[in-house]
């Protein structure tokens, strides 16, 4: 008998290779996707560069607070965002909405139907005016056992204003995630875990109120029974936490072991904690002499190690990972490679 | 034309909300502001211009407030325009609330030159408002998305071109001012510079005008970064023109030292750097205060920059605030051993570096050494600041020097009467170590001093005693040490958690102290400023009574009280379904509303037939309704308002506090406790069971103990909620292992998720 090498290949060894390749390959990687938090949307071409290199898919858009104002007794929008750049990135855009969570407080069904239908149509405008096709919509509100029910007559209400086809998610804490049963389980059809600001303030050196992974361990088994589907949000920020007189006072947003070499005024006190030597102006606000300084970032070998944590524990099915938030500031503590393998912790 | 009917009617036309203000932050700044209560409200003959910063005058209005009021100086000016020809509520009219149609027909009726010229320019400046609302900075759920620069750059163009055609200098100035405005709204910083420099300058602009356009120069350059000139303006602004002092002030903000350095080289005389000292003392005080007693000593500024040191040192000292947030509550046990939450406050700020270099000792020093050193008129209020200082940071044998030398230097001029009063009270208290009958006889003399009780405006504007406050905080404090609870309670509500634990023993000695008849004078000094009276005690006795179940008890008391006022519940306490539903509860028609009292006597009838009755299946029944009237008044039921008495709502502050602290479940209060538990509805519930012998009921029964046992589990846990602890309560495993072929098993099925997936395990 004579093979026809052609003929094998075509007949056998061909669909043999595709089967065995869609077996192995067909791999479904976990959508990639950054929060966007400042108020006037213009990305840098470092920011844009990162966003298609990383084949990043979502953006998560801050549109605005809702906060109560004392003036009209009432609560309104603020930070609402602002387009300088003409052209949205060719990803899929989460409008996103900041709430008080104060704002809850003593609220009656119908305060929280008003405020969801003004929110619902304030969103609605913004995407109007930028033609965003929104498929999901987050609010993102620490709320409490006490704020519970009037936000999610809130989002229940939100929901029956959108249309279907939307999804509604909220953002969730630890604790939220670890006692469901007390802080309740919002009525949204998804869920995105903050794995950030987990700790206290606290100026000893090895504590980290941003990214707190021996506080996170407590919290990490909880996840895998939490009912809702859940996306994760990582930090890449850095801050630096003042404190005066025994007290925090304040954070600087834009403070970070760069901005102290520049800082004759400061002494240090241990890796990453300062005192002010004498009473000094940084980005116009006034340090007090004696005022501890302490920086607190996140560094990639963290971040690492927050994704390991992070991905033996959550369900892994049809979740985003985020990284809160796109600006280029972070990129020089963590570079595009530290980013990458940190999503693929998650494929 | 004849401008006087017209006007009338125009005004009556467009009489709307007059939101138009020409203020706007200029560097979108904002500043902390101390906004709690001081008790150093000493009185100077210069605070009143400074009023604006003082603690006690915050107002959410203080980007518009200044010492005068421009509308008011620029009608002035427009008046003079018009030879005072028409009346200043016309001009107002004109300038801030004419609508644009209405301006536009006063334009066609009008004849006279000026007067056209004049209506032209309320039209562009109507025009251009209406431009600057669209601004997406501000607040509102309508969307501006951007500014529209190509209606802006118009605008702009036509304000240039009627700036050079102007006829007189007077409208130059106006059309070169809102030409610069409009620049600024448009972001158009370099050419705002620009036009002020180029133009502004040669038209010599007086009055309001001067500074209004000096204030968006520097605002402009800021934008530029140009901070150490524009923050130079400001403070020139902020000394010059009371209109915008405040605006100017909070404008006023160095981004570095060396900009602050290069601000005050710009300075052209000491005067100048008072000025900015003074302004930096906002942030520093102390430092700002070093400053300008180096230059000129009897500046009028040192007073106030005092005042604010001792305010920050207030503010830091804690001890005065105490109506804060829960970091520093305190209760109590029965021997008077104080816990206090420094463990909380710890788990949440401290740290051994904590507290090491602190700023109030350094503030403390500094004022006593320079209240020693200083020799100017206002030597007094340094001695009275010194001797506060000192009683805030316990130094009380520094204190008392300090208050002598402030008697001896007080005169009719300074009158720091009361201040003395105020300090002088402080110091007894704060240096009586026991409180007894003598030391509570001298107390209700002090305490009803008029200094003591002079009452504040607070931040929202009501008035609060904080100063009386304060000194029974502090004797509250001293009875807390010598293990007198009650007391402590009726001086001060404030963080001490009297009624936490031992709540209806506690009830009941306040009922006892507030029914005596034989007051002292400090005793009933004491019950007429508690926040509670007796009845509200004995309500809160009754209630108590009620979540232990001793109806009978607690109805026989409740028939006492008088004045009692029946509240009706929303719904019907004694119905329940698989899953609770409040809400629909409420809804329902309901033949008999409970108040506390028929619920009460339900109770005891049910109680009673319970008891007496021989049937069993009726005894079951009677079993079931009554585990349903416990269950329902618990947290988990619909009854919820028969918790309702002063009780319930401290339980509710502290559970805020305990929430917000994150804070186990063994911090609750005694009556939360009792609240959220439903252990005897499950008994009762058990009952029920036990005496039917129908297995649906049974099923029903079954249901109900799980759902008590669910309550119990919220009530109780810390740990994880993981799913499958949720779902194996015992009553979920003996509903499915024995009532499975009942129809209400499947009705739980059917209604709840939690024991489907159980269910299907």
């Amino acid at each position: 008998m004579k093979f026809n090498l052609k003929v094998i290949v075509q007949t056998f060894i061909l669909p043999v290779f595709f089967l065995i390749s869609n077996s192995c390959f067909n791999r479904i990687d976990s959508p990639r996707a950054f929060y966007f938090w400042r108020s006037s949307f213009a990305l840098t071409s470092e920011e844009s560069k990162m966003l298609s290199t990383l084949k990043v898919n979502k953006l998560y858009l801050h549109f605005f607070d809702i906060k109560y104002d004392e003036n009209t007794k009432t609560e309104i929008p603020h930070a609402v965002i602002k387009f300088k750049d003409d052209t949205l990135p060719l990803v899929e855009i989460i409008p996103v909405v900041y709430i008080e969570n104060s704002i809850f407080k003593n609220k009656t069904d119908s305060a929280c139907r008003i405020l969801a239908s003004k929110t619902i149509e304030l969103i609605n405008k913004i995407c109007s005016y930028k033609k965003i096709t929104p498929k999901e919509i987050q609010f993102d509100c620490d709320w409490t056992e006490s704020t519970k029910l009037a936000y999610f007559k809130f989002l229940t209400t939100a929901k029956e204003f959108l249309p279907q086809k939307i999804q509604l998610s909220v953002t969730l804490r630890l604790h939220q995630i670890k006692f469901p049963l007390m802080t309740g389980i919002p009525p949204v059809d998804r869920g995105t875990l903050m794995f950030y600001n987990m700790g206290n303030f606290n100026p000893a050196e090895s504590d980290n109120s941003i990214l707190n992974l021996n506080q996170a361990n407590n919290y990490i088994n909880s996840l895998k029974d939490y009912p809702l589907a859940l996306d994760i949000a990582l930090p890449l920020y850095s801050w630096a936490v003042v404190f005066r007189n025994g007290k925090p006072i304040d954070i600087l947003h834009e403070f970070d072991g760069n901005s102290v070499s520049s800082l004759p005024e400061l002494k240090a006190l241990n890796k990453n904690v300062f005192t002010a030597k004498t009473g000094f102006y940084f980005n116009s606000v006034y340090i007090q002499q004696n005022d501890i300084i302490k920086i607190e970032e996140i560094l990639s070998a963290q971040l690492q190690q927050a994704a390991e944590m992070l991905s033996g524990n959550i369900k892994k099915e049809n979740r985003t990972i985020i990284f809160f938030d796109l600006n280029e500031k972070t990129f020089n503590r963590i570079g595009r490679h530290e980013m990458e393998t940190v999503f693929n912790n998650f494929n | 034309m004849r401008w006087k009917p017209f006007l009338i009617i125009l005004i009556s036309l467009t009489l709307l909300p007059c939101s138009y203000t020409e203020l706007k932050s200029c560097t979108d700044g904002y500043d902390n502001v101390i906004e709690d209560i001081t008790l150093f409200d000493v009185q100077h003959p210069t605070f009143d211009i400074f009023k604006v910063f003082l603690p006690n005058m915050f107002d959410n209005g203080i980007f518009q407030y200044g010492r005068d009021n421009e509308d008011s100086l620029n009608t002035l000016e427009w008046s003079k325009y018009f030879k005072n020809k028409i009346t200043t509520d016309s001009i107002q009219a004109l300038l801030y609330s004419a609508s644009l149609p209405d301006l536009n027909n006063l334009l066609l009726n009008s004849k006279a030159k000026s007067n056209k010229a004049a209506i032209e320019y309320f039209i562009l400046l109507r025009d251009s408002t209406t431009q600057y609302k669209r601004d997406p900075d501000t607040y509102s759920w309508e969307y501006h998305p951007n500014l529209d620069s190509s209606q802006y750059l118009a605008t702009i163009s036509l304000c240039k071109k009627r700036f050079y055609d102007a006829g007189n200098n007077f409208l130059k100035q106006r059309y070169g001012y809102l030409t610069l405005r409009l620049l600024r709204f448009n972001c158009q910083y370099d050419e705002c510079i620009d036009w002020y420099k180029s133009n502004l300058s040669s038209v010599h602009l007086e009055g309001t005008l001067k500074y209004r356009s000096l204030q968006y120069y520097a605002g402009a350059l800021y934008h530029k970064e140009k901070y150490a000139e524009a923050n130079y303006y400001f403070s020139r602004i902020f000394d010059e023109y009371p209109a915008r002092a405040g605006q100017a002030a909070f404008d006023f903000r160095p981004n570095t030292m060396n900009d602050w350095n290069a601000t005050i080289a710009l300075a052209k005389n000491n005067h100048e750097k008072e000025v900015l000292y003074f302004l930096f003392g906002r942030s520093d005080p102390m430092q700002a205060l070093k400053n300008t007693i180096a230059i000129n000593p009897n500046s009028i500024y040192i007073p106030f920059l005092l005042k604010r040191l001792v305010n920050n040192v207030e503010d830091a000292s804690r001890e005065v605030y105490r109506t804060g947030p829960a970091i520093n509550f305190s209760w109590y046990d029965e021997n008077g051993t104080t816990y206090n939450s420094d463990s909380c406050y710890a788990c949440i700020y401290g740290s051994s570096l904590m507290g090491k270099q602190d700023n109030t000792e350094v503030a403390r020093q500094f004022v006593n050494e320079t209240a020693l050193e200083f020799s100017t008129r206002d030597k007094a209020l340094w001695t009275a600041a010194a001797a506060y200082l000192n009683l805030l940071l316990n130094k009380n044998q520094d204190a008392y020097t300090m208050i002598q030398r402030t008697i001896a230097l007080n005169n009719k001029t300074n009158n720091l009467d009361d201040e003395i009063k105020i300090l002088q009270t402080i110091y007894t208290i704060k240096t009586t170590k026991i409180i007894d009958e003598k030391t509570e006889e001298v107390f209700s003399e002090i305490i009803s001093s008029p200094a003591i009780n002079k009452k504040h405006d607070n931040e929202y504007g009501s008035p609060i005693n904080s100063v009386n406050a304060y000194c029974m905080q502090l004797i509250s404090d001293t009875y807390v040490r010598q293990g007198d609870s009650l007391k402590a309670e009726l001086c001060s509500r404030t963080n001490h958690l009297y009624y936490k634990n031992n709540t209806r023993v506690r009830l009941e000695r306040m009922k006892d102290f507030l029914s005596k008849k034989d007051f002292t004078a400090w005793e009933r000094y004491l019950s007429q400023s508690y926040s509670y009276n007796l009845n509200d005690i004995l309500e809160s006795i009754v209630t108590v009574k009620l979540y232990e179940h001793k109806f009978e008890d607690a109805l026989k008391l409740l028939n006492k009280i008088e004045s009692y006022n029946p509240q009706e519940l929303y719904g019907d306490p004694f119905i329940i379904h698989i899953i609770d539903c409040h809400d629909c509860d409420f809804e329902l028609p309901q033949k008999i509303k409970y108040t506390k009292k028929t619920f009460l006597e339900k109770m005891i009838t049910l109680s009673n037939l319970i008891e007496t009755d021989k049937n069993l299946k009726k005894k079951s029944e009677f079993c079931f309704e009554y585990a349903n009237g416990l269950y329902n008044m618990s947290y988990a039921g619909n009854a919820r308002l028969l918790s309702e008495c002063l009780i319930t709502n401290m339980a509710n502050e502290d559970d805020y506090f305990i929430e917000e602290l994150n804070l186990s479940a063994d911090f609750r209060s005694d009556f939360w406790k009792l609240y959220n538990d439903c252990s005897e509805a499950e008994k009762w519930y058990a009952k029920a069971l036990y005496y039917s012998s129908d297995n649906e009921f049974k099923a029903k029964c079954t249901w109900m103990i799980a759902k008590c046992q669910l309550q119990k589990f919220y009530t109780n846990t810390t740990n994880p909620i993981t799913g499958s602890e949720v779902y194996e309560f015992d009553a979920y495993k003996t509903l499915k292992a024995a009532y499975s072929n009942t129809d209400y098993y499947k009705s739980v099925i059917k209604e709840c998720e939690y024991f489907r997936d159980f269910a299907l395990k």
